[in-house]
């Protein structure tokens, strides 16, 4: 679920053990994620930077069928930061 | 293009694609023809790179209604219009269908679908009972058919009581001959209207089911219009029903022709998963994606595409690409990171993969653990497939036991 707070750092990743392939990340968002030569997916860039495209990550994290989206809000370094889904 | 092996979409090609959709691959792969309905030009992507860079292309609109060719629209080639199915997430495009698609999956997430396990198993169960009693059967109205509805009735909480009007109801809309298609929209109407009475009924009194989720859901403050809630469990009865019940016999069926892959699945545990994943390769139930229509004037695969052209993206055909996979044709459950597209691919990729994956790994073994000697009933040249030409589905497979194992 989306927290109340309205940070604009966050880190994304594709799960490689739930990911199929689907193709709807890339989709939905080929600046921020592509399908490899093998057909997964993976985070153009692992750090998302400024709100919109933490709202659009977010969007992509809620309509991914597998649910291999995972997205962890703020700042890159230490282990605070906690995975959304 | 006399040298097509059969017209597509004729009766032939119904019977048997591959050689059509081999020779389109080869020779024409982005392909103009002269779509039956209308006599609508209309183009074919066969190869799995093009079908699934075309399906991740959004020049390539789902929303016919707003980007096809009057004569595409004046042919009624547009899903669900004049129906509230016309809002359906399946054939919006973004922001709506991003909005659309993030509600219902809310409901509808992998975690939630796991837990509808036992759901499955229950259904299984007693259809394979119902078969075994019976001695020979057909898996599609015996087992694949009561799996399918019971398992989609359960899940959006339909009464028990409905189950049978559900079954008639698909049957309505989604025949195996062509006299019946005349009743398609009565069934259509008659899903739609299920839909209705139940997203007023669990309003009412909810339930742990997911009309009430969906009725439940809530993003950022916003949540599902009653249209929407009511297209949304009208396409969930639509797009989760027939499917499963055309897989799980093209699955069947599969299994029969590879014997040493059969027992493959019976004999090794584990191996559920990627089987499934196979199957889906090998035969799943769509033959194509829905219509796609072009927003622009644009070139794709070297082939200009007016605007507003209908094109149809041919998922059977790239599963079968040997560009992509080696020996497509060979049904092989230890293939390993395979990637398909008998789900679809890109934006509109199926909603309910988890649970079509689900109900794939749980029925398609279960049917050859219960019935080790199952054999083809009747001579395999004489089944049967639907005239359809975007579902893959045999009209029967029936079958005989000679010997059961509990």
């Amino acid at each position: 679920m989306i927290s109340g707070d309205r940070e604009t750092e966050a880190t994304v990743h594709v799960n490689p053990r739930l990911c199929r392939g689907t193709g709807l990340c890339q989709a939905m968002s080929p600046a921020l994620f592509r399908l490899t030569a093998a057909g997964h997916a993976v985070a153009v860039e692992a750090r998302l930077t400024g709100p919109e495209e933490l709202e659009t990550a977010r969007s992509v994290a809620d309509c991914c069928p597998m649910g291999a989206v995972e997205l962890t809000v703020g700042p890159a370094t230490g282990g605070s930061g906690r995975p959304e889904r | 293009m006399d040298t097509l092996p059969a017209p597509l979409f004729s009766a032939t090609y119904f019977q048997d694609p591959y050689p059509t959709l081999g020779w389109l691959r080869d020779t024409s792969p982005v392909h103009e023809f002269a779509f039956p309905v209308g006599g609508v030009r209309t183009w074919i992507v066969t190869r799995f790179d093009d079908v699934r860079t075309l399906l991740a292309d959004q020049r390539f609109s789902s929303e016919g209604g707003t980007w096809g060719n009057p004569e595409f629209q004046a042919a009624g080639l547009v899903s669900g219009a004049g129906s509230v199915l016309e809002k359906a997430v399946t054939v919006v495009d973004p922001p709506a269908h991003t909005r659309l698609r993030r509600l219902v999956m809310s409901a509808f997430t992998p975690s939630r679908i796991a837990q509808w396990q036992t759901v499955v198993e229950k259904a299984v169960a007693a259809a394979l009972d119902r078969c075994e009693a019976r001695g020979s059967f057909d898996v599609m109205e015996h087992y694949a058919g009561p799996v399918s509805s019971a398992v989609m009735g359960e899940i959006l909480g339909l009464r028990i009581d409905r189950h049978e009007q559900l079954v008639q109801a698909l049957a309505q809309a989604f025949p195996s001959d062509d006299a019946q298609m005349a009743q398609v929209a009565e069934g259509f109407a008659r899903i739609c209207d299920y839909a209705a009475d139940l997203v007023a009924e669990k309003r009412r009194r909810p339930d742990d089911d997911l009309t009430t989720a969906l009725l439940q859901a809530r993003e950022d403050g916003d949540q599902l219009s009653e249209e929407e809630l009511v297209a949304t469990v009208a396409a969930m009865i639509l797009a989760g029903s027939d499917t499963i019940r055309a897989f799980v016999g093209n699955a069947a069926l599969a299994l029969l022709d590879h014997p040493d892959q059969r027992d493959l699945l019976v004999e090794r545990p584990g191996i559920e998963e990627s089987a499934v994943e196979e199957l889906l390769r090998y035969e799943g139930a769509l033959s194509t994606a829905l219509f796609r229509v072009t927003t622009e004037e644009l070139t794709f695969a070297g082939t200009v595409l007016p605007a507003g052209a209908p094109v149809i993206a041919a998922l059977l055909s790239a599963n079968r690409d040997p560009r992509q996979f080696d020996e497509p044709d060979r049904l092989d459950l230890t293939r390993t990171r395979l990637r398909h597209v008998g789900l679809g691919h890109g934006l509109h990729n199926c909603l309910g993969a988890a649970l079509a994956r689900l109900e794939g790994r749980i029925a398609i073994p279960a049917l050859f653990r219960r019935f080790p000697q199952l054999d083809l009933a009747v001579a395999r040249q004489d089944l049967r497939y639907i005239e359809n030409w975007a579902m893959r589905r045999l009209v029967t497979l029936p079958v005989r036991t000679t010997g059961t194992q509990r």
